[in-house]
């Protein structure tokens, strides 16, 4: 039988010498021998590790166990089958296959994994604000008040005795242990409240002064003291850092745009969510304390009448809106409203919660102010 | 004229044959890389970074820059790039806690700084310690997992010895209104040369900053006109003198490259990438790693068995630190 002779090209990985030679299968052995037929290097093939296979124009390349610095390359990929069919016990080192149906599997994965990612990554990230202290959480909550909070607060003694009986109704409806640190700040053209971690709430005097009742605003403190008690804004930070770093860690690099629009995304959906769990939370405490639902539909409509008149100054925005709003942390007020009047039930109680008084003294709260600092 | 004086006069080499005797050879460097190929791997990465939600990313750099280094060629062989994966991942594992450490701090304090910069001030300075010695480490790591011929290159020195110079150039270059730039960019990159070795053979530099201050100075004050191009003067001029400066025993490197060169390639690379959302980075690749070929050369013999391996162990920690921050020294 005619020796197999397969030419090659052979560095031992101690000196830059680069040889060239022919490279004879034997029964046990791959012998490297060089042009004078001298033998360099005898493999046994078990000791041989297949690091790449030729793919032209570059070459098969193969090393052994026992001298893993020498590099034996083999140009011809019909020579190498000649060599390949004897190491069945070599290591051939793997790596993920690149073929086409390869790629439908993995774009099909991907898909399965952002859905899975997108949907429900967010739950299991907001577990771990359990973690997160009580002492940070008020901390927090103080920064962002005195951040936030620019103008005076209203001290009249009077509306406050008022407010904190309010406030006091609906803990005793939402059966919450927490304590409340609720703050209004005079500035009549803010029509809105937050809720910051650590049990502090801001209600702005604007509030007072467009709702229809006291059991509007009521509805406004039940909103807020909701988001305090799920817990919404340390799970927020949580959850949106977590999803910004997993997003960032799947479409970084190459794609960051792509990674920062997502997050963005990803957070704006989330952030509508909480708001709706704080509508419906913040109904249940009403019905609890027997206010009526009606009346927090009746804020959110005369927030919707005063964003209707700024648009009309502004212009029509039309399908601008429906599409803006899956960048916006709040969902739609129509759809806020429509979903608070489809809760309303039959027979509901409608309880007032602060007599035509207390509601008078409420209404004058900021009467008298002192700075918040 | 007798016959033994015409035979004298023969002797006498001419100008021309001189030239060609002592003309050292030129070993140009080569790349053969597919683009095709490229996009296998970049779009295996992006499939597989989403699907291990990034953990895949050090598999896949390291299979990227495995296939790049193989395509280039010097003196009709490639090279290797031998890291793995996993060296990159036990990196970034040993990093992280370091990191965290010196981001936490900045992040926090700048969310609630308010008007007062002190905080974040202070917090910033671990940065500009750890930036170059990421780079170190970086190029370190990435010196010993490249070989030629089975030969590896390998950089000694320490991280935070390049660090403290890199501060202090930084700071002789902020002190001289920038002046001093060039002598800056030049010690720097001296420090790397004189620790580098190529198996058992050191690296030496031998060129000086005096030559660039005349294009350095031009270009600096030609900066606001030009809008930052009359930069990419000085920069080739850069390269070219940290190049040509480079020698490896008896080999000595070669670098041709110019202003209109760079700017060319770099803004039809950008023009490419941006103008394909991203999808044609492979293509962009591809193009600069013929871009460099194209400009680098090794004079020299190559046919000499003079350099031998180094003795050196591979470092233990992969490119941890630069990985995160985004740095990628090098390569690509």
């Amino acid at each position: 039988m005619i020796p197999v002779k397969v030419s090659g090209r052979y560095f031992d990985g101690k000196s830059a010498a680069a040889h060239d030679v022919t490279a004879e299968p034997s029964g046990s052995h791959l012998h490297i021998k060089f042009s004078d037929g001298s033998v360099a290097k005898s493999w046994s093939y078990n000791e041989i590790i297949v690091l790449e296979e030729a793919a032209p124009p570059l070459p098969t390349k193969i090393t052994s166990r026992r001298d893993p610095d020498a590099r034996l390359l083999i140009p011809s990929r019909t020579e190498w089958e000649k060599i390949k069919i004897h190491l069945n016990r070599s290591e051939f080192v793997k790596t993920l296959p690149t073929g086409f149906w390869h790629f439908v599997g993995y774009a099909a994965l991907s898909v399965a994994v952002i859905a899975a990612v997108w949907f429900s990554a967010p739950a299991f990230l907001e577990q771990a604000s359990v973690f997160v202290p009580a002492s940070w959480e008020r901390a927090l909550g103080k920064k962002v008040m005195m951040s936030v909070i620019n103008d005076p607060v209203c001290v009249d003694p009077a509306g406050r005795k008022v407010f904190d009986r309010m406030v006091a109704t609906l803990q005793k409806a939402a059966n919450s242990q927490t304590k409340y640190i609720v703050t209004v700040v005079d500035n009549p053209e803010i029509m809105n409240a937050f809720a910051a971690p650590g049990g502090y709430i801001v209600l702005f005097s604007g509030v007072l002064k467009r709702a229809g009742s006291a059991e509007e605003v009521a509805g406004v403190l039940a909103h807020e003291m909701a988001h305090i008690e799920l817990d919404h804004a340390t799970r927020g930070i949580i959850r949106d850092l977590g999803f910004a770093l997993m997003i960032q860690g799947m479409l970084g690099g190459g794609h960051n745009e792509a990674a920062k629009m997502v997050s963005f995304l990803g957070q704006m959906r989330y952030s509508r969510i909480n708001e709706m769990e704080a509508d419906d939370k913040g109904l249940s405490f009403l019905k609890r304390a027997g206010i009526n639902s009606k009346y927090m539909a009746k804020f959110f409509e005369h927030l919707d009448a005063e964003e209707k008149e700024k648009e009309k100054k502004d212009g029509k925005r039309g399908y601008a809106d429906k599409i803006l709003s899956y960048a916006s942390t709040h969902p739609l007020t129509s759809e806020r409203i429509q979903h608070l009047k489809a809760a309303a039930e039959k027979n509901e109680k409608n309880k007032r919660v602060l007599t035509n008084a207390q509601w008078q003294d409420l209404q004058g709260i900021c009467i008298k102010t002192e700075s918040y600092r | 004229m007798s016959d033994s004086q015409a035979a004298a006069q023969q002797v006498e080499p001419l100008p021309q044959e001189i030239a060609l005797q002592t003309k050292p050879k030129l070993n140009r460097l080569t790349y053969d890389g597919r683009v095709k190929k490229l996009y296998g791997i970049w779009l295996l990465n992006f499939f597989m970074k989403i699907i291990t939600i990034g953990i895949y990313s050090f598999w896949g750099k390291t299979r990227m820059r495995k296939y790049i280094a193989s395509s280039f060629l010097l003196g009709g062989d490639r090279f290797e790039y031998t890291g793995t994966g996993k060296e990159l991942f036990k990196g970034f594992l040993k990093a992280s806690p370091i990191l965290i450490a010196i981001y936490v701090p900045f992040i926090v304090s700048s969310s609630f700084a308010g008007e007062s910069a002190v905080w974040p001030f202070i917090f910033l300075m671990p940065f500009i310690y750890v930036v170059p010695m990421a780079i170190f480490l970086a190029l370190r790591y990435r010196m010993s997992r490249t070989t030629w011929r089975g030969i590896r290159g390998a950089l000694s020195g320490s991280a935070v010895g390049y660090a403290n110079l890199s501060i202090k150039r930084s700071f002789i270059s902020f002190v001289s209104l920038g002046v001093f730039i060039p002598y800056s960019d030049i010690a720097r990159h001296k420090y790397m040369v004189d620790h580098a070795y190529f198996g058992s053979i050191k690296a030496d530099f031998r060129s000086s900053a005096k030559s660039l201050m005349k294009i350095h100075i031009i270009t600096f004050l030609l900066m606001i006109p030009t809008l930052g191009f009359s930069r990419f003067w000085y920069r080739a001029a850069l390269t070219r003198a940290k190049m040509n400066g480079l020698k490896v025993g008896d080999l000595n490197f070669r670098n041709n490259v110019t202003a209109w060169d760079m700017l060319k390639n770099i803004s039809l690379n950008l023009l490419i990438v941006l103008l394909t959302l991203g999808l044609g980075t492979p293509f962009a690749i591809n193009r600069n790693m013929k871009f460099m070929a194209r400009h680098n050369a090794i004079a020299g013999d190559l046919e000499t068995s003079q350099v031998m391996q180094a003795k050196d162990r591979k470092p233990s920690i992969g490119e941890g630190l630069d990985d995160i921050m985004g740095l990628d020294g090098g390569f690509m």
